[in-house]
């Protein structure tokens, strides 16, 4: 404790020092709470004084000056208030910028793209599987259109000719059957055998000593097949039909043992 | 809304909620006891007046200082114009003018006091009885220190100088009046 400047207490509290003494007294007080609850009664005795003295009232204008000069500055205030009161655009612009809009604007834009993106790369996904099945679709409706055309000329035939194996094959047998128009035709096929990728069979329409190639086809491991033969003249304009093994691409005449060979439409 | 039965305290939310018929309140309040604090420290009514109106200004104009601190409303208004009244007595003090005797001013303080319009509240009232009366039981010498720092606002080389007391005796005069009045107000129970 520092004994001089206890001393000063007293007089601190009743504004009897200097302004370096009070410096001095409130930079002592920091550290020394003692002092500070000392100071603490001597302060409240203080604040009793103003009590013993005789009360007096001062004349009413003093207090009609003081009230105008009060509304006056009431005026003022709002007055001021009107003028920097900003816009709600502008308000909105301050929330924005200073705020947290700009920040919730950056976060609400970056997840959006985000989800942007996810929602349009599971689009381009979907539309991929969508073409795939598409393309599915489509070659389902061709193979069935193909399915309807063979059950049409199986249900409704005109004309059907039975085709013999050569001495090459001679356990192969074929039928041709044909329908009114016989521009299509069905050839279905047993008992050949299954040929290796570098072969194919061949199907020849044969006009005079003329042999048409009429499409390539292979057959199940069984031996057997079914197929759809398109032409551009009737069928019934051909003297015979034959099929040959032939390389894989085909032949523009046949170079390879012909294993069925018949005349159309003689009977 | 019964305004006169809000505390000094909430009157002063009132205030910074900028609604004058809180200061009207206060002001009613604490008028005749501020002026008469002023009245004692620069000994001219009209000075004093100046004095209570610029006082009852700065609670209006700084009511957020009050409540960023702690205590009294009425301690602190007794502050700020205990303060402003020592300013005014400063500045008298160098220009010449003729002062008033000790007797002149008892006389003018006895004329005012006895107006009809002072609002007696009965509190106020007893403790300004117990305080007077704690501060007339104080010996003169130490009351004198007391009337001179406080209301005459003079620090304590200029009590020294004035009176011819070395600054000891001062301090040991003010540490024993605020001790002898802190000891009769509290078993008059006019203090915490």
């Amino acid at each position: 404790m520092d004994k001089q400047i206890e001393e000063l207490l007293p007089l601190y509290a009743l504004s009897g020092l200097s302004a370096e003494e009070e410096a001095a007294v409130e930079a002592y007080l920091i550290n020394n709470i003692e002092s500070q609850i000392v100071l603490e009664k001597l302060m409240a005795t203080v604040e009793q004084l103003p009590y013993g003295v005789s009360a007096v009232s001062p004349s009413p204008q003093v207090k009609s000056r003081l009230m105008a000069r009060v509304r006056q500055n009431l005026r003022q205030e709002q007055e001021w208030q009107k003028q920097i009161q900003p816009s709600w655009a502008e308000r909105l612009w301050q929330i924005f910028r200073w705020g947290w809009g700009m920040p919730a604007l950056t976060t609400l834009t970056t997840v959006t793209l985000f989800f942007t993106l996810l929602w349009v790369q599971s689009l381009w996904r979907d539309n991929q599987t969508l073409r795939q099945e598409l393309l599915t679709q489509q070659t389902l409706i061709a193979q069935l259109e193909e399915n309807n055309q063979v059950a049409n000329l199986l249900y409704n035939p005109q004309y059907i000719t039975t085709i013999a194996g050569t001495e090459h094959r001679p356990q192969a047998v074929a039928q041709l059957i044909t329908d009114q128009k016989a521009t299509q035709a069905i050839l279905v096929v047993d008992h050949l055998v299954s040929l290796d990728a570098q072969n194919t069979y061949q199907l020849w329409l044969i006009e005079g000593q003329t042999a048409h190639p009429a499409g390539l086809f292979a057959v199940t491991l069984q031996g057997n097949g079914v197929w759809l033969i398109d032409s551009e003249m009737p069928i019934t304009s051909f003297n015979a039909i034959g099929v040959s093994i032939e390389p894989a691409a085909g032949s523009q005449q046949p170079t390879g043992d012909i294993i069925l060979l018949g005349a159309l439409f003689t009977g | 809304m019964d305004w006169n039965q809000l505390s000094d305290e909430e009157l002063m939310v009132c205030v910074l909620a900028r609604q004058e018929k809180a200061l009207d309140i206060l002001y009613n309040r604490y008028a005749p006891m501020v002026m008469g604090v002023a009245l004692k420290i620069v000994k001219d009514p009209l000075t004093a007046e100046e004095v209570v109106q610029e006082s009852f200004w700065r609670v209006w104009e700084r009511a957020e200082s009050f409540r960023q601190r702690r205590g009294s409303f009425a301690a602190w208004l007794f502050g700020l114009s205990r303060n402003l009244a020592i300013d005014q007595w400063r500045r008298i003090r160098v220009r010449p003018q003729a002062a008033r005797s000790t007797a002149e001013q008892e006389k003018l303080e006895r004329q005012m006091d006895s107006n009809p319009s002072v609002p007696e509240v009965a509190w106020a009232t007893i403790q300004q009885n117990q305080v007077r009366a704690a501060m007339l039981s104080l010996p003169n010498d130490q009351r004198q220190v007391i009337e001179m720092a406080y209301f005459n606002g003079l620090t304590r080389q200029e009590i020294a100088a004035e009176t011819n007391i070395p600054l000891g005796t001062i301090h040991t005069r003010a540490r024993l009046a605020l001790q002898k009045l802190r000891q009769l107000l509290q078993s008059e129970g006019g203090e915490d």
